[in-house]
């Protein structure tokens, strides 16, 4: 075995600012820097695994110490000047405070003593603490470098303490371009396609890229072939998916499902397919509209075969195609059984109903709807206002059986005898005389059971009516001490009270019930609830006892779930001037 | 180097194999292997196989003329390192009684999770396993600062890498970036996708897929000396889980199957009594690990409803000798929301982690079904799901 194979992550780390792919960001800064003499005591180098975050404080501190390349960038840190440590196997304030020993001895030769803290995030609080001094005024000769994948995770006041640099992913092509060139170097002949393919699993992590190029190399020898490749990184190739795509189309589950028992057994991964997948839908979709089609990473004979397959399915179906499959992507991360996980999903894609269908049944349920025209509008009014039903308990009955009928045609007298309160429903050790039709009854009382939690203020009712009035008041009156009574309410009532109070706009007045107009059905239960006592310091205020009813207002509530949230987005944007600045200078999207 | 990678035990897994065998083939061997692949399909195994061949030792794959060490196998091979993830509890002696077992047979179940005692097979205790970061600091980076003493290089095995802390996994990057010259590391584990990305981007990968029922049958024919019956039976149901399937004694399997069923008939007639007294019995049985097993059998058996119900395949049924009731169980209920019932399933079995009472769960999981079974929904008061089922908030 020879002794002189080492992996390619490790021998083409680079060792200059030039060397480094992508990250032109970082090293010109750096270099315009060290060119000015002006470098900053710390740096904190950010971003992703695969990058080069390391690389690059290596090559600071070969930069600035004039290192020359003949010492290995992994041997940096046995030159007096250079210290690389991991904050994960050292984080503890012990650790901390040798550090801070350390720095105090100047270099023994060259300007500078540089640390490099990689994984910087798995200090310890304390640890972190106990830096932040010898990390705001270090002595002159003293470079701090913290690299690490998790900026979140670093306490505030060392970020604000050192000058920070985001790494970003590298773009397909620019790993592309070294591969090719660590390809040359190696002698390794590679076609174009082949550096695409490990290009895009790198997924932007130039070692992840040279980690499967040390693979493929391994399992090909020296000329790479594009099938062989595919082989050896256990990437589904695209007559695979196409193969499967036809399966969807023709609602052939039990072709789908052979097909990736096969595929499961020559050891390809679940998740690999789930990628490959979602990324065969993509493009399905991009190909739909043909000037897209450069979008589509892949040689012209497979573009052909996208368009042409693209036109099975609707924009629509591939759309949800790639939901379902993104999700399950997510799902199978932490199943116990992904197999069967996977299984489903694919059961699901290929019984999805197309959209064609849906519509013919969208079209039948609008015949069903008219046939029983206000059935779903009563449902509807069940659960927005329950109050309303709680004052009309013998129509709501009534509903009831007529929606019964409705679910089961044929009569069912079980249902009227039955009386049973809603709440104490799934009891464990229900006997087994619960039938399914009982079940249903109660799943159908659901609705209602809020309704429960509605009381009618019935005791205030009769003290009010003792309460002779002495003069007609009128909603002006009311709205005139409003403010008033705002501020006398102030630290009298619970603060959560206050703000809902604050929040409901008294509205009308009929006869002594005063009637508020709140935005939610939360507020109103709180009011309603705290009603008595809310009236007895209105009384305070008009001298007149009134009833509190609270009442939801939902029309605004509706116009705007109506409304999609883009749309709601630059409404508020048009409202709110910080927002809209937040838009345009800082480019916020909306996230949801 | 042209070998027969593991062609003495290694079950299975043909492109794997070959692709090691190339690798080993062209020399071009790298500093860090992370072997993944679903429970049993023989990643361990692998990775001893592995360290053998790098090391020269002809035990697992037939090595012939490069054969360059003396020893019988990994185990008493002086550069060759195991380490298996543990409760805190345990001490260096247990993890060494458990890796002797392992050298007599690299697909032996040596988990402390799954074997909580290796001398009662019936112990139900609950293990939980991981790799603390004193264990990594006074076990594992040690073994690092060895120079390889008779074989080519110093290898670290790691198995259920996916069981270490954050804090052990960041402390482990520097190491398993650069290793001195002749260190290498093999990781396996269940689940690739919830390892830190900085682990697997420091690692080649070699994925190891589900064994074929053919492939577990011929193991057990060969190694294990089943029947031809008994054998192609388990193979069917193992679900490509070898090293599992050979402890698994077919009368208790066809039992465990045959109460999966009753329990399903019990949840739709709402047999109240027998139901507790099922669930009751499941309950004092099993450890965690036994009953995630159970809820494993039960999703496998609603799977197979649902791919019947699909197809009609009896091919592609795994529990076969259950095809009657399933055959029942599709015609009889057609409108069961079966892919609901799965989603149930599991969501469940994080309850069962978090240490719910396995009684209350599989009670409520029946009632549920119920519901399920006739295609309504199952009733959950939203704002009181609590009520529904007890000590569980997400």
């Amino acid at each position: 075995m020879s002794e002189t194979y080492r992996a390619l992550t490790r021998k083409y780390r680079p060792q200059s600012f030039e060397d480094i792919v992508s990250q032109e960001h970082v090293s010109s800064t750096l270099m315009n820097a060290i060119r000015q003499n002006r470098l900053s005591h710390a740096y904190m180098f950010c971003g992703p695994r695969g990058v080069g975050k390391t690389t690059m404080a290596r090559v600071l501190a070969r930069v600035i110490n004039q290192i020359d390349s003949t010492v290995d960038g992994e041997s940096l840190n046995q030159t007096l000047n250079v210290l690389e440590m991991d904050a994960a196997s050292n984080n503890k304030v012990e650790d901390v405070h040798h550090l801070r020993e350390s720095v105090r001895i100047p270099p023994s030769n060259g300007r500078y003593k540089v640390y490099i803290v990689d994984e910087v995030h798995m200090l310890s609080k304390a640890a972190f603490n106990a830096l932040l001094k010898t990390l705001e005024e270090p002595p002159e000769h003293a470079i701090f470098i913290f690299a690490t994948t998790e900026p979140h995770k670093v306490l505030p006041t060392i970020l604000s303490r050192v000058q920070r640099f985001d790494f970003k992913r590298i773009a397909v092509d620019e790993i592309v371009h070294r591969l090719r060139k660590i390809a040359i170097d190696e002698e390794i002949a590679i076609d174009e396609e082949s550096l695409h393919v490990i290009a895009k699993k790198a997924d932007g992590a130039l070692r992840d890229a040279l980690g499967l190029m040390d693979q493929a190399i391994a399992f090909c020898g020296d000329t790479i072939t594009h099938k062989e490749l595919l082989q050896a990184l256990n990437v589904v190739g695209t007559d695979r998916l196409f193969q499967f795509m036809n399966c969807v189309k023709e609602h052939d589950a039990d072709a789908g499902l052979e097909l990736i028992n096969t595929l499961l057994q020559e050891g390809y991964d679940i998740q690999e397919f789930l990628i490959g997948l979602a990324e065969h839908l993509r493009n399905l979709y991009i190909s739909h509209h043909s000037p897209q089609l450069y979008l589509v990473e892949a040689s012209e004979e497979t573009k052909k075969k996208y368009s042409a397959t693209a036109s099975d399915f609707s924009r629509d179906d591939l759309m949800r195609m790639l939901h379902i499959v993104s999700e399950a992507q997510i799902k199978l991360k932490d199943a116990s059984q992904p197999r069967i996980q996977f299984e489903i999903t694919l059961l699901k894609l290929i019984h999805m109903e197309r959209t064609e269908s849906l519509n013919k049944l969208l079209s039948e349920l609008g015949e069903l709807k008219k046939n029983f025209s206000n059935q779903p509008i009563l449902i509807k009014e069940a659960s927005e206002a329950p109050e309303k039903k709680a004052e009309e308990p013998v129509s709501e009955k009534q509903e009831e059986n007529n929606e019964q009928e409705l679910v089961e045609p044929e009569p069912v007298p079980e249902i009227v005898p039955e009386p049973e309160p809603v709440n104490d429903e799934y009891d464990m050790g229900q006997p087994a005389l619960v039938t399914e039709i009982t079940q249903k009854a109660r799943v159908l009382h659901f609705p209602n059971g809020n309704g429960n939690s509605t009381p009618a203020p019935v005791s205030e009712v009769s003290i009010n009516a003792d309460d002779s009035p002495v003069k007609k008041l009128i909603i002006e009156d009311v709205r005139a001490v409003w403010d008033d009574y705002l501020n006398s309410l102030n630290n009298q009532v619970p603060k959560m009270l206050e703000l809902q109070v604050q929040r409901a706009k008294p509205a009308r007045l009929k006869g002594h019930e005063l009637i508020l107009e709140c935005d939610n059905s939360f507020a109103q239960k709180m009011l309603e609830e705290q009603a008595h006592d809310l009236s007895l310091r209105m009384k305070e205020q008009i001298g007149v006892m009134l009833r509190f009813k609270a009442e939801v207002v939902n029309n605004t509530e509706k116009q705007s779930t109506a409304r999609n949230p883009y749309e709601r987005f630059k409404e508020i944007q048009e409202k709110d001037p910080m927002v809209r600045e937040l838009v345009e200078r800082f480019g916020a999207e909306l996230e949801y | 180097m042209n070998i027969k990678f593991g062609n003495r035990r290694l079950i299975g897994q043909k492109r794997a194999k070959e692709q090691i065998e190339r690798m080993l083939e062209s020399d071009r061997i790298g500093h860090a292997y992370l072997i993944s692949g679903p429970s049993g399909s023989g990643k361990t195994a692998f990775a001893l196989a592995l360290a053998e061949a790098i090391n020269g030792i002809d035990h697992l794959s037939e090595l012939g003329e490069y054969t360059k060490s003396k020893k019988s196998s990994w185990f008493p091979h002086p550069d060759i390192h195991v380490f298996i993830p543990k409760p805190t509890s345990a001490g260096i002696d247990e993890i060494r009684q458990r890796l002797e077992l392992l050298s007599q047979d690299p697909y032996e179940i040596i988990s402390f999770a799954q074997r909580p005692s290796i001398d009662d097979d019936g112990s139900s205790k609950n293990l939980q396993v991981f790799y603390p970061v004193d264990y990594f600091r006074d076990e594992i980076r040690p073994a690092a600062r060895f120079r390889p003493n008779e074989g080519d290089r110093v290898v670290i095995i790691m198995t259920q890498v996916e069981t270490m802390r954050k804090e052990t996994a960041n402390a482990f990057l520097k190491l398993l970036e650069e290793p001195s010259d002749r260190l290498m590391f093999i990781l396996t584990t269940e689940s690739y996708e919830s390892l830190l990305p900085t682990i697997t981007s420091r690692c080649q990968h070699i994925p190891l897929g589900t064994l074929s029922p053919k492939d577990v049958e011929h193991g057990l024919i060969d190694v294990d000396g089943l029947s031809a019956d008994d054998a192609s039976y388990l193979a069917r149901v193992s679900g490509g889980n070898y090293a599992m399937t050979r402890f698994f004694d077919v009368s208790r399997l066809k039992q465990d199957r045959e109460s999966i069923v009753q329990y399903l008939r019990l949840a739709f007639s709402q047999d109240a009594a027998e139901l507790s007294k099922l669930c009751q019995d499941w309950q004092s049985s099993n450890n965690i690990e036994g009953l995630i097993a159970l809820t494993n059998l039960m999703e496998m058996y609603i799977r197979d409803l649902f791919v019947f119900k699909e197809t009609s395949n009896e091919k592609l049924v795994v529990n076969i000798d259950q095809l009657e009731s399933v055959k029942k169980f599709v015609s009889a209920l057609n409108d069961a929301r079966l892919e609901d019932m799965i989603n149930e399933i599991d969501s469940i079995r994080v309850m069962l982690r978090q240490n719910v009472s396995a009684k209350l769960i599989f009670t409520v999981l029946a009632l549920r079904f119920s519901n399920l079974m006739r295609g309504t929904d199952p009733f959950i008061p939203e704002h009181e799901n609590w009520k529904h089922l007890p000590a569980f908030a997400e």
